[in-house]
């Protein structure tokens, strides 16, 4: 079993490992960067660290007027990164060994595969999808 | 002979003998005994009384010959009594006011009082702890106490610094403004002034040293003239940006800033050695490069590049480490601390120092002080209950410092500190729930966060431990808590080795502050609007003989155009050899700012170079208009 | 008798800024110039008791016209009035006899108060 964070993209569930986290922060203050534009928002100033914040539905192609407050706050591993997403639900514990890869190979959502939690199916992010986007358009 | 220059020197080297006669009593109360310590301590005290004697800083001298004389008679004895440690200690403290003084340049404190209280050696001797006797004078021992005055030989002594013999002559202290421009200009126009006043015996930057340019704060005068203070004082605070004026020996207004004193600091010779030969390698590489420049020998010029680059980072690493200082400069207070603290609450408790010698950035390091000392004190109050040890040790982990504060007291209890949280409605029980235990620990950090049943005079777990932990961050370091019940508790704070400071002048653009690095500002102008031409698709505008490009800075970051006001903000930098407008909204002022690097994809930004956080938390980034201007669209220049 | 003030700046946004100053502080403005050359030849004819002196303009630089006033009169009262950055340059001028100088962006009180110490 392993602990994950559900969260929404839009109208989408996903979820993500809490191993990959560091912390959600609620409602860090948003500083300006000069030269942000589309799915970067701003930087956050995370325990000094100065650290992007990424509008992950927008960089998904997700049409998500509304952001949680909440950001997610991801490891080193992973940048740093600080995510937006649309909601941010609760964490559950969930049997990945139920996974199922992605068989139509649709890596657009960024989601390595889904697993079923009662009934609702989650996409679990695919973050390593993410870097490769994000490098795609900050070269 | 002039002895204001070694003011400072002398200053930072009596704080560090009071730092060690501190430490070496509280050792001897441990160990009344140890020879060692008391001839060391009676060292100590020789050396200040010399230095103080030479300053012409008579009181202190007088005191430090004083407790000289103390130690010499228990150097005789092979013991410290108990009972006088508390005398040496509260002389310490007394030689502390007496430094404050000097560095404030006002007179003395007196030392009468204390003296009077002095105990004898003898009787100290003979009635081990009767400190309550009266005075003793005795005559006939050389060593006898108290002493009244102190002989100095005259060869010694110099024309002390804060009076001098000639009734019509005296130094006065001129203060510019903070954020004065043109400061050393500036200082040349006061001295004029001062020269006007009668004679301008010697001033501190002089005449030579101002025409060079050398930064100038505070204008340090002699004066020989028949007109009054009064007189000099009004005239000067006429001239523009002088901020303050004082005539030494002037007690009202004692508030000179100590920082001075704290900002000397001593660098090994070997390590100067090394930064002078770089800087000579450098020199011998520009040779190379202007000569492979001239022959265009482009693969000699790409080597003298490649050396040129590897000097530059050898000097950098060396100018660094010239502001590492030891961490004892700020422990050596806290064995006295903890004496102190121990003996007010009654607790029995021990302080370890270990990695003492490692060195930390002079800012670190003083942005450390204060936090340090507080979870000492927390240390003692909460942690310890009856008895136990309290450790402050320093380590290097690869490009961190870790500064870590332990005891083996009482330990923290994370789900006590939950549960308190929740009282304090500062979390809801299902958060509470979901916290780490790592994380419940760093509750303590939040504001008014206290789990001390009572809140102590000196310290309250809680109170005090936001501060701690905003002084590590800004530092750009961690605070991590590491304790459980019955296992004592370690705060570990892990810091930068060193911190990159640069020069940067603050600017709003379309609405929001930038940073510009002060190394691409050739110079800011405030230009008629009306002034600007076009050119073509160009806006140009006239400097001299020069006709310059005008760009707008919101323009190359992709940000709206702020409206236009009758004075245009510009900063003149250079593109390529030439020389180039960029608009800004308008100046915020010029500082130092402490660069933060940037993660992925901030760094990948074009011309954000780093980012730095003001007072407030608000992150300012830090643009390099270089690589903005060069990938600009190209405009046609006919 | 009014102050009787010169102003040279190569713009004349500013020669018009420091003349309203003046006049609004009861000074009179006997003379103004657009460059050095202009500025030199001005002092001759009008011998102004005060100077605001711009420092880079076309033709003959504020620098160069200062040090050919002093020459002709060591008693000339010369304001320097500089942008921020060009510290070099207002030393050079300072040294060269500049009884005082003005940074722009500058407000009127500062370069009145300039202006009265040096007068008294």
């Amino acid at each position: 079993m392993a602990l994950i964070l559900i969260f929404t993209l839009a109208e989408e569930t996903y979820g993500l490992e809490i191993e990959a986290i560091q912390e959600v922060v609620e409602k860090p203050a948003l500083h300006f960067v000069p030269r942000a534009d589309g799915a970067l928002l701003g930087a956050i100033n995370f325990h000094g660290q100065i650290l992007s914040l990424v509008d992950l539905p927008r960089l998904l192609g997700f049409d998500s007027e509304q952001l949680d407050h909440r950001r997610v706050v991801l490891t080193a591993e992973y940048q740093s990164l600080a995510l937006a997403v649309t909601l941010v639900q609760r964490i559950v514990k969930l049997d990945l060994a139920a996974l199922q890869s992605n068989l139509t190979g649709e890596s657009k959502n960024a989601a390595r595969g889904v697993v079923d939690m009662d009934g609702t199916l989650v996409n679990l992010l695919d973050l390593d999808e993410i870097l490769k986007q994000l490098r795609k358009l900050y070269q | 002979m002039d002895m204001s220059q070694y003011r400072e020197l002398f200053f930072s080297e009596t704080r560090e003998h009071l730092n060690n006669l501190n430490q070496l009593v509280v050792e001897l109360e441990q160990q009344p005994g140890n020879r060692e310590t008391i001839d060391t301590l009676f060292r100590e005290a020789h050396s200040l009384k010399g230095m103080a004697a030479t300053m012409g800083f008579n009181r202190t001298a007088q005191l430090s010959h004083h407790l000289e004389d103390l130690l010499d008679g228990f150097r005789k004895t092979g013991v410290v009594p108990a009972a006088t440690v508390d005398y040496l200690l509260a002389g310490i403290d007394l030689l502390e006011g007496l430094l404050d003084d000097m560095t404030a340049k006002s007179a003395e404190r007196s030392i009468d009082e204390f003296l009077q209280r002095s105990p004898s050696t003898e009787v100290v001797l003979v009635a081990e702890a009767d400190v309550s006797s009266p005075p003793q004078v005795n005559g006939n021992d050389d060593q006898s106490l108290p002493l009244v005055a102190v002989e100095v030989e005259p060869s010694d002594l110099v024309e002390p610094l804060a009076n001098i013999e000639e009734p019509d002559a005296f130094q006065v202290l001129v203060s510019l403004a903070e954020g004065t421009v043109m400061a050393s200009a500036r200082g040349i126009l006061v001295l004029r002034e001062l020269e006007k006043f009668g004679e301008l015996m010697s001033s501190k930057p002089d005449l030579d040293a101002l025409r060079n340019g050398a930064p100038c704060q505070q204008i340090q005068a002699w004066l020989r003239t028949s007109l009054t203070k009064d007189h000099i004082e009004e005239a000067l605070r006429k001239i523009t940006d002088v901020a303050q004026v004082r005539f030494i020996d002037d007690r009202r207004r004692e508030e000179v800033s100590r920082e001075d004193a704290a900002k000397t600091i001593r660098v090994r010779t070997e390590l100067l050695d090394q930064v002078v030969n770089l800087v000579g390698e450098l020199i011998t590489q520009r040779y190379l490069l202007n000569s492979a420049a001239a022959g265009r020998n482009w693969d000699e010029l790409r080597q003298a590049l490649g050396q040129t680059s590897r000097l530059v980072d050898d000097l950098h690493h060396h100018a660094l480490q010239a502001r590492l200082l030891p961490l004892e400069s700020i422990t050596g207070r806290l064995p006295r601390i903890v004496r102190d603290l121990s003996r007010k609450s009654g607790k029995k408790v021990t302080l370890r120092l270990t990695g003492s010698d490692v060195g930390i950035d002079r800012v670190v390091l003083e942005a450390l002080t204060d936090p340090l000392v507080h979870l000492v004190r927390n240390a003692v109050d909460h942690g310890i209950a009856e008895e136990g040890t309290v450790t402050v040790s320093a380590r290097r982990e690869k490009d961190l410092v870790l500064v870590e504060v332990a005891d083996d007291g009482n330990g923290m209890d994370s789900e006590r500190l939950r549960s308190q949280a929740v009282e304090k409605g500062l979390l809801t029980a299902q958060q509470a729930e979901n916290l780490s235990d790592r994380d419940a620990l760093m509750l303590v950090c939040q504001p008014g966060f206290s789990t001390a049943a009572e809140i102590t005079e000196t310290s309250g777990r809680g109170v005090g431990m936001d501060v701690v932990k905003s002084a590590v961050v800004n530092l750009g370091g961690r605070l991590d808590i590491l304790s459980a019940p019955g296992e004592g508790s370690r705060f570990q704070l892990r810091l930068p080795l060193s911190i990159a400071i640069i020069k940067i002048l603050l600017v709003r653009c379309a609405g929001h502050p930038l940073a510009i690095p002060i190394t691409r500002i050739d110079r800011t102008l405030g230009l008629p609007t009306a002034e600007i031409e076009r050119s073509g698709s160009e806006r140009v505008f006239r400097l001299g003989e020069e006709v310059l490009s005008l760009v707008s800075l919101p323009q190359l970051l992709g940000l709206p155009e702020p409206a236009v006001g009758e004075i245009t903000f510009v900063i003149l930098t250079e593109l390529q050899g030439r020389k180039i407008g960029l608009e800004v909204d308008c100046f915020i002022g010029q500082r130092e700012a402490f660069v933060k690097n940037l993660g992925f994809p901030l760094n990948h930004l074009p011309g954000l170079c780093g980012a730095t956080v003001e007072g407030d938390g608000r992150v300012v980034f830090i643009v390099d208009p270089q690589p903005l201007l060069e990938n600009r669209p190209l405009l046609s220049s006919n | 008798m009014p102050l009787r003030v010169m102003v040279v700046d190569d713009a004349l946004f500013m020669r018009n800024i420091l003349k309203e100053i003046f006049v609004r502080a009861g000074y009179e403005v006997v003379a103004e110039a657009e460059n050095g050359e202009r500025a030199r030849e001005l002092y001759r004819e009008t011998k102004p008791d005060l100077v605001t002196m711009d420092i880079v303009m076309p033709k003959k630089s504020g620098i160069e016209a200062l040090q050919e006033i002093m020459a002709d009169d060591p008693n000339a009262c010369v304001v320097m009035v500089s942008a921020l950055g060009q510290d070099s340059l207002v030393l050079e001028a300072v040294e060269s006899g500049a009884r005082d100088f003005i940074v722009k962006p500058f407000k009127e009180e500062k370069v009145l108060e300039i202006v009265k110490r040096i007068m008294q």
